[in-house]
């Protein structure tokens, strides 16, 4: 367990030191004042507006870390062999892995956790200008969910996007792979309700859809922006089914990525 | 020095050359801009655009929503077809967030006012209505565009009875939508319904005014009543109410709550408080 902390503490300074998080940071602000001006041109249901905004600046920044800081991260100790320097220690394989993990995803965690507050300071913002307009059953509390499934998504991507460094012999393909299984994951629970619909009786199609489901994340189960936006019911077992499921698929990523970087010829 | 001239002609003519294409290209950019009358991706099935907006599919209807505004602010006079964009846009808008309130009113403010394409306007109104359950100004556009723009009482008269059972409706929807049931020859729903929203309400202001509609509509089914005896009795329908009471068939005619004579129209036997 010490290795895995002291692997992840490395991976975190890597991360500050970075200018990609600094980039990340200037972002949220420059969308933050956005955010406002944005609002501005709506006359009708402005909490929500600001949510839509705010919380989709939490994602894109966060889907940035992954790609522009966190892949490169891990790219770069495989392509220019210095992973040695960590493996030649007595730090295991796995350890290496669940280390860059857990640094990266504390980097995804603080860069979300900023974005949240200064989101929820425009949205705080907003509603004070104009109470009127603003979603009647809108809740603090349906937002932090909304924000905490927000980052296990993230969570979710990273331990994907590990996985792809490990598999692959470039990082140009690890980014193609990461990318297109986020636009899948986005979307394949839609495109399968939207053949269910066109076809009850099923399909070709549609059975493999439902096969691919089994592999790809549904992404889209974390996206709760509208339930945010207008304080939408959230039962909480819905959250805990989520939340559960999340946790296991990532498990499972990050157990297939040990097995594959314990094979992998690192030469 | 020969050089030096040659290389400002050359540099001259690159410069004139690109001020004429970048401003051929703005040009031919206005022109498709017109023609195409809203952003290309508005253009593809809503099922489509909701595929491509991932995870940002608020973002995307706020921003369907901007462009239909700024179509409909871009010219005073609208064409056919640019109303037609901004009824498709507004669609995606719904299609990609049906909760936004601004896409309905937008819409309601704008598209059945400028074109015949009113069952459209319905449709759109009610994914609104449908997701939006706690506001009642969905279901009250919808019952208003059958009402005004459709003639159609009977299904104005249901969409204002549905959207008066939404919290904090105004009784006013209640009684309006009881009143167009009632002229459509449905006094007993009319009368249902207003018992049932008597029940539910709390407020005494509301609960006279809904008494006081419920009253009016009891008298007309009293008259109504006494119409149908009338006719199976003499084969025709009375030249005026006060001969049911000569006629024997009434014992004397309820009072219309609102002070006013009762409006009969002898030819339909219509009955209007």
């Amino acid at each position: 367990m010490k290795h895995i902390w002291l692997v992840s503490g490395i991976t975190i300074k890597e991360g500050i030191r970075n200018r990609v998080l600094l980039g990340v940071l200037f972002f949220a602000l420059v969308m933050c004042a956005v955010n406002v001006v944005v609002t501005g041109s709506f006359t009708r249901d402005l909490g929500k507006v600001a949510v839509d905004v705010g919380l989709s600046t939490v994602s894109i920044s966060g889907l940035a870390i992954i790609f522009f800081l966190g892949m490169p991260l891990l790219a770069k100790d495989l392509d220019k062999l210095t992973v040695y320097l960590v493996l030649s220690r007595p730090i295991a394989r796995r350890d290496y892995i669940l280390g860059k993990f857990i640094g990266l995803n504390t980097l995804v965690f603080v860069s979300v956790l900023i974005l949240s507050v200064i989101t929820a300071i425009s949205v705080k913002l907003i509603m004070g200008l104009s109470p009127a307009y603003i979603p009647p059953l809108f809740s603090w509390t349906v937002f932090a969910m909304a924000v905490f499934f927000s980052f296990l998504s993230l969570v979710v991507m990273t331990s994907l996007s590990i996985l792809y460094t490990c598999l692959s012999s470039s990082t140009y393909m690890a980014f193609i792979f990461t990318i297109g299984t986020y636009l899948i994951g986005q979307n394949i629970e839609l495109v399968r309700t939207l053949l269910k619909q066109a076809n009850p009786e099923g399909s070709l199609t549609l059975s493999l859809l439902s096969a691919a489901s089994w592999i790809f994340p549904n992404l889209s189960a974390f996206d709760r922006k509208t339930s945010a936006a207008y304080g939408l019911d959230f039962h909480w077992s819905t959250f805990g089914i989520t939340t559960a499921y999340a946790v296991s698929y990532t498990l499972l990523v990050l157990f297939i990525t040990v097995l594959v970087f314990n094979r992998r010829e690192l030469t | 020095m020969k050089n030096l001239a040659v290389t400002f002609a050359a540099g001259f003519l690159v410069l004139v050359f690109y001020t004429f294409s970048y401003l051929g290209l703005q040009g031919a950019r206005h022109e498709m801009k017109a023609d195409i009358q809203a952003s290309p991706l508005f253009n593809l099935p809503e099922h489509v655009t909701r595929v491509l907006a991932l995870e940002f599919k608020g973002l995307m209807a706020d921003y369907a929503v901007m462009e239909a505004g700024s179509i409909v602010g871009k010219k005073e006079k609208l064409t056919d077809a640019e109303w037609k964009a901004v009824e498709r846009v507004l669609g995606h808008a719904i299609s990609l967030d049906p909760y936004f309130q601004q896409t309905y009113m937008l819409l309601q403010g704008t598209v059945p006012w400028h074109t015949d394409d009113h069952e459209m306007t319905i449709d759109l109104l009610e994914k609104s209505r449908d997701h939006r359950f706690w506001d009642w100004i969905p279901g009250f556009f919808i019952g208003f565009d059958y009402f005004y723009f459709l003639k159609d009482n009977l299904k104005a008269s249901e969409a204002l009875m549905a959207a008066s059972s939404v919290k904090d409706a105004p009784p006013a929807l209640a009684t309006f939508g009881a009143r167009l049931a009632q002229e459509v020859g449905k006094n007993d729903t009319a009368i249902a319904f207003l018992r049932m929203m008597l029940e539910k309400e709390k407020d005494q202001e509301k609960r006279d005014m809904l008494q006081e509609r419920l009253d009016a509509h009891l008298a007309v089914a009293v008259l109504e009543n006494g119409l149908a005896v009338f006719h199976a009795k003499y084969g025709k329908n009375p030249e005026r109410l006060d001969i049911l009471v000569s006629s024997g068939v009434l014992p004397r005619l309820p009072e219309n709550p609102y002070g006013k004579p009762f409006i009969y129209d002898n030819a339909t036997g219509v009955i209007k408080f």
